[in-house]
């Protein structure tokens, strides 16, 4: 007879495995202290059918009742009860009071196969005296994205993918006024006053003179497409009623 | 040609793999059960390289270069009463009399060493029979004991004699809510150290995950161990078509390594894969390259569950496959950049690679649409991405280990079977050093940055 | 303006729609173009502005129309060969622009490779063109299709911009391996008087395969155009706003089609799909996203019946609420074996009396739809084994058991006569082919002994025959060898039920005798 596959399930396991008809239940049992946990004495098994029936799977001399003797149908679930008291059976799946171990700094620093010492080897990130620190290579980076997407005073653009907001590149480099972040900025008339400000931040006038209206806002390269973006509202024939 | 490939399934979990990830490289290559080219399909296959992951006999059948490995023989008999009983090389179908009992160190110690001679031997006559051997592709889980104790072992023996030569994994990694055996963190950490070394590239594929798939885009309310096969078999195609078919990314298996590992240690890639269809869904929804790309950076499209927003890549290839034209990928690519906010490890010497290969996704044709399989697609996306978000399964899978550890639990059935007990902490010690490795990649370099800000 | 018909199809930034209007819009200035666009949800209104209708559309959303200016620019209509070109040979200086993350190219490799090997459009097996603007096979200068991709197998020209299903015939005409055509979201005009149609069998004969969801098109012009397919097999038309199927010459579908979409439409009833009883060769119908709750809803009443060849059914994402609903499958799907279906009230609610967690719930619908359906062989992408099925039908019986279990009051001086023909009624069967068993809840020693018996009353309890029996095993191996649940059979004959039993309640069960089955 063939193998059936069955849900072993107890408490720390649940998995697909192959059941032999042919094994007794000692011996299935054997075989489930491996997978369970739970030695064979203190096992109590019983197969769930899909209807919900619960067929215990026990017998007066389990070494020579095979388990051909019960209904095992595929995918059925054998559950693998703990008969131990609540306090006698171990925990393994609780992890929350377990004390992980992690490798103390100065051990991983004496290993010489590992990320740390190729860093140090091969002289790379921080490992590297010429490589440019942090913030320059920020900067360098935010340059680069000007470069390449062509962003330049004077050109149109859009920003964020929005293809609402439209406008022209008033201003580009570094904005000091924005607290914490480094690199280049760009600065936006938008065609709308759907900005967040005039065209000066903290006092400081990049563009414009001074308005109540939003039109002018700051945003990081990444979010600027520069391009033949004409303004929305000289376009009569984009109105759609 | 870039030289041949093998094969090498090993425990339950890898042969059933194997059977999946075979009945589907048969179909792309328009061969039939018997590994004989089936007429009705030759115009619309293109059989690409057959010689990589095939031998032809001099009766022009393909025989899969493939070697099934069992301790415990029911797997195997299967394979040998099966539908699939004429494609394999009876002499590569190899069992055991008794089984490693989820046990590592019987795998890898007392029943594995009786059987690895053999399987050595039979490894050798059939590199002894290829060109130019590339290297191995090894499917095994780290939680059985033929997958993790046995599957350690000759990973070891491979390195001895195929030093030269790849080594990659498909490994069933322990899924983290339900362990498939409660000595599975032992099995996996054990594995893990003895193999890391000696493996050049694992790609780990956590059953939750994929379960999870099943359910939710397949809607298959009861999934099972085939349902799941079917999925993983689809995804090891689509890395693999490279190698199969005329690609340019992932040619052979060393461009894996260069690709996606820039530490040796740091060999294991996350997998996205995109569309998951049902046969049974028709296709009101159309697959554009652009939002094929985009799913592959969702968590729901992983193989593992780990959340890449908390990580930095090393490393991402993107595997595009089918109708898709190189115009359509570099605007996913632009609109990626424009939208999501992700960084690369600026000094690791691996990168962003994107590739086509236009051999069209196959799926198992089914019988009827009720099997649940995967649809047949114009196109797809596999992302490998080596990221620093994996640590997170290592995390738990130590924590596991940690719990039982600490009470001693079951440290006797190994013993038992002559392993020393320092091996377990040897063995802790490692991945304790492995999360501290991809700790000290993601040290130093960019945050990801609020991108959105605006003033 | 002057060159703006009604029914031409126009792109405004990948945004497709159908002219239906042109001229003025009172209460505004100049001129506009009344449009129905493709995806309904993309416009503002349904033809009518401010209380006046200009025009009408095709779909019922209420949003599926606007005025555009005559001025605007619309993306230009292509030709297949073109559309194809720019697709598998256009240049591609204007996009690939080096994108970098952190510093680094994102590499695009053998890029150059796969372009020289796509560009060989004779080479090509499977062409899609979704969304690209075709209108006609040729502009000027274009050369021969036959000459171009004469290779093709399968060809997708979903969401396009032709006006008449005889264009793609004559493209298709040229390419002799065709066995695949999709043609979904497109809006094909006045289908029936098409005289482009006319060698369309010739052209299509080897067409398996056949797509034309969300085209709008009325069942009979659906029909009329697959039965220009004398090999067709599959044909979707999901989403076409179906919500019957007339009776119409089914032609050669009926013995050559094998699997039809019918996804998300808006059919209620099987009656309402009744004639695809003609397809006498049907294996797989997809009725997935309907709004189906009954068998039939015309006034005939009579249900229809599907030929037997008919194996799988997916009616998940219904209305189905009611489960004699399915009890009534098996009259008009006789052969049916295969059948999906998930998300439907009652399957995700089986048993609003048993209200049980959600995990069990699949399970219970899971048991009472194989229960109900003897002869399924798959539900749901599960394969149901024998096992499953005993279990199944065990599972339903007892919950009917439960259903039918009853509370009678009866009185103590009727005689076990009266009793059993008051059971015989109330399960239907005949009153001396059952045996009464009174249950007492309690275990005796093997050998037995008399119970202190309480003060007894009026009521008794009538119970069918229930899945309690394995009971008696599964409390405890050991147990069970040395007790046995102590139950009496009361016997035919005029003793008042009174003498035979005792307790405030008492537990009846019905069980229909051996000998009389």
């Amino acid at each position: 007879m063939a193998d059936i596959p069955l849900q072993v399930i107890s408490d720390n396991s649940s998995s697909e495995r192959r059941i032999t008809p042919s094994w007794t239940i000692s011996q299935l049992k054997s075989k489930l202290e491996f997978v369970t946990g739970i030695p064979p004495s203190s096992q109590r098994l019983s197969l769930k059918t899909a209807a919900k029936d619960t067929i215990p799977i026990e017998a007066a001399n389990e070494d020579d009742v095979h388990l051909s003797n019960f209904p095992l149908q595929a995918y059925a679930e054998l559950h693998v009860a703990d008969t131990r008291p609540a306090g006698a059976r171990p925990n393994y799946t609780d992890t929350s009071n377990v004390e992980k171990y992690v490798m103390p700094e100065e051990e991983y620093e004496k290993k010489t196969d590992s990320v740390l010492a190729w860093k140090k080897q091969e002289k790379l990130g921080r490992f590297n005296p010429e490589a440019p620190s942090l913030e320059q290579a920020k900067i360098e980076a935010s340059l680069q994205e000007v470069q390449s997407r062509g962003i330049a005073v004077g050109k149109r653009c859009r920003v964020g993918g929005d293809d609402a907001r439209r406008g022209i590149i008033q201003y580009v480099g570094d904005v000091k006024e924005i607290p914490g972040v480094l690199g280049a900025w760009v600065g936006v008339q938008l065609d709308e006053p759907v900005g967040k400000n005039d065209g000066s931040i903290g006092g400081t006038r990049y563009w414009g003179q001074e308005s109540t209206m939003k039109h002018g806002v700051f945003v990081r390269p990444e979010r600027v497409e520069a391009g033949d973006w004409p303004a929305l509202d000289d376009l009569e024939d984009m109105e759609e009623i | 040609m870039k030289g041949e490939i093998l094969h090498l399934h090993l425990g339950q979990a890898g042969t059933q793999l194997g059977n999946s990830a075979w009945e589907l490289y048969l179909l792309e290559h328009g061969l039939g059960r018997d590994g004989r080219p089936d007429p009705n399909v030759k115009d619309v296959v293109e059989g690409g390289s057959y010689e990589t992951f095939f031998t032809e006999t001099s009766g022009g059948k393909y025989v899969p270069r493939s070697i099934f490995v069992d301790l415990d023989p029911s797997p195997i008999d299967e394979i040998r009463t099966g539908d699939y009983r004429q494609l394999f090389h009876p002499e590569l179908l190899i069992s055991g009399k008794e089984d490693a009992a989820n046990n590592y160190a019987r795998g890898h110690y007392t029943i594995g060493k009786e059987m690895v001679d053999n399987v050595v031997d039979r490894i050798r006559r059939v590199a002894d029979n290829c060109n130019a051997l590339q290297g191995f592709l090894i499917f095994h889980s780290f939680g059985g004991g033929t997958g993790s104790g046995f599957g350690a072992l000759l990973l070891e023996r491979l390195s001895t004699e195929y030093g030269k030569k790849s080594k990659l994994e498909f490994a069933v990694y322990p899924a983290p809510r339900v362990s498939t055996a409660v000595v599975e963190p032992y099995n996996a950490v054990l594995s893990t150290h003895s193999t890391i070394e000696n493996s050049d590239c694992t790609f780990l594929v956590d059953n939750e995950a994929v379960y999870d798939i099943c359910k939710r885009n397949l809607d298959i309310p009861r999934p099972n161990y085939e349902h799941l096969n079917r999925l993983i078999a689809q995804v090891v195609s689509s890395i693999t078509s490279s190698l199969r078919f005329d690609g340019a990314l992932n040619v052979d298996l060393n461009e894996f390594q260069t690709n996606l590992v820039p530490y040796p240690r740091i060999h294991y890639p996350l997998i996205s894969y995109a569309p998951v269809v049902s046969a049974a869904k028709s296709s009101h929804e159309s697959f554009k390259v652009h939002d094929l790309t985009f799913q592959c950076f969702e968590p729901n499209n992983q193989m593992v569950v780990c959340d890449p927003r908390n990580g930095k890549y090393m490393a991402v290839a993107l595997l595009y496959r089918g109708d898709v034209v190189p115009r359509d990928c570099s605007a996913a690519i632009a609109a990626l950049k424009a939208k999501a906010s992700f960084n690369l490890v600026e000094w690791c010497p691996t990168g962003f690679k994107l590739g086509i290969n236009y051999q069209k996704p196959m799926a198992v044709p089914t019988a009827s649409p009720s099997d649940g399989g995967l649809a047949s697609v114009d196109r797809s996306v596999s992302m490998l991405s080596n990221t620093t978000a994996i640590a997170e399964a290592w995390s738990r899978l130590d924590q596991k280990f940690d719990l039982m550890y600490s009470k001693r639990a079951f440290v006797h059935w190994y013993v038992g079977e002559g392993m020393e007990e320092g091996e377990f902490s040897e063995a802790r010690e490692d991945l304790a050093a492995l999360e501290k490795d991809y700790e000290e990649v993601a040290a130093d370099s960019f945050e990801p940055e609020e991108d959105d800000a605006e003033y | 303006m002057t060159d703006i018909e009604i029914g031409e199809r126009r792109s405004y930034d990948g945004a497709i729609c159908t002219v239906r209007y042109v001229g003025e819009v009172a209460g505004t200035s100049g001129s506009w173009i009344g449009v129905e666009w493709d995806d309904a949800t993309r416009g503002k209104h349904d033809g009518s502005h401010k209380g006046t209708r200009y025009f009408s559309c095709k779909s019922k959303s209420p949003t599926a129309a606007s005025f555009v200016r005559p001025s605007r620019t619309a993306e230009p209509a292509r030709s297949f060969i073109a559309a194809l070109r720019d697709k598998y040979t256009g240049d591609v200086s204007a996009a690939s622009a080096h994108i970098r993350f952190s510093g680094k190219i994102a590499e695009e490799v053998g890029f150059e490779k796969i372009r020289r090997k796509q560009a060989e459009l004779a080479e090509l097996k499977f062409v899609i063109l979704d969304g690209s603007r075709v209108a006609f096979p040729y502009a000027e200068g274009d050369e021969p299709i036959a000459q171009t991709c004469p290779k093709v197998i399968q060809l997708e020209l979903s969401r396009n911009l032709f006006t008449k299903l005889g264009i793609v015939v004559q493209i298709c005409s040229e390419l002799p391996e065709l066995r695949n055509l999709r043609l979904n979201g497109n809006r094909f005009q006045r289908i029936l008087q098409d005289d482009g149609l006319e060698n369309a069998p010739s052209v299509f004969k080897d067409v398996r395969d056949l797509g034309l969801e969300e085209t709008l098109l009325s069942w009979e012009e659906l029909c009329h155009v697959a039965s220009k397919f004398p090999a067709l097999a599959t044909l979707s038309a999901d989403a076409n706003q179906l919500s019957s199927l007339p009776v119409t010459p089914l032609l050669s579908l009926s013995s050559t089609l094998l699997s039809l979409n019918l996804e998300f439409n808006e059919f209620i009833a099987f009656s309402d799909i009744r004639s695809l009883s003609g397809l006498k060769a049907l294996r797989n119908l997809h009725l997935k996203g309907n709004n189906i709750c009954s068998i039939t809803s015309d006034s005939s009443g009579n249900p229809p019946v599907f030929p037997s060849s008919l194996q799988y059914l997916d009616i998940s994402y219904n209305k189905v609420s009611s489960w004699s609903f399915v009890d009534g499958l098996p009259d008009s799907f006789p052969g049916l074996t295969h059948l999906r279906f998930t998300h439907n009230p009652v399957y995700d609610n089986p048993d609003p009396d048993h209200s049980a967690q959600s995990k069990t719930i699949t399970e219970e619908a899971y048991m009472i739809t194989v229960g109900r359906l003897a002869g399924l062989k798959v539900l749901n992408f599960g394969t149901i084994t024998n096992n499953d099925r005993q279990d199944a039908e065990m599972f339903y019986l007892a919950r009917i058991g439960k259903h039918l279990a009853a509370t009678a009051r009866i009185p103590k001086s009727f005689d076990i006569y009266r009793v059993k023909g008051i059971a015989g009624k109330l399960f239907a069967q005949d009153p001396l082919s059952l045996r009464l068993i009174w249950e007492t809840g309690e275990w005796d020693p093997v050998a037995g002994f008399d119970d202190e018996v309480e003060d007894s009353s009026d009521e008794e309890d009538l119970r069918e025959p229930d899945t309690d029996t394995p009971d008696a095993t599964s409390q405890s191996g050991k147990r069970a060898g040395r007790w046995v649940k102590r139950e009496a059979e009361l016997q035919d004959g005029p003793r008042q039920l009174g003498f035979c039993v005792d307790g405030l309640e008492a537990k009846v069960r019905v069980e229909i005798r051996k000998d009389a089955l």
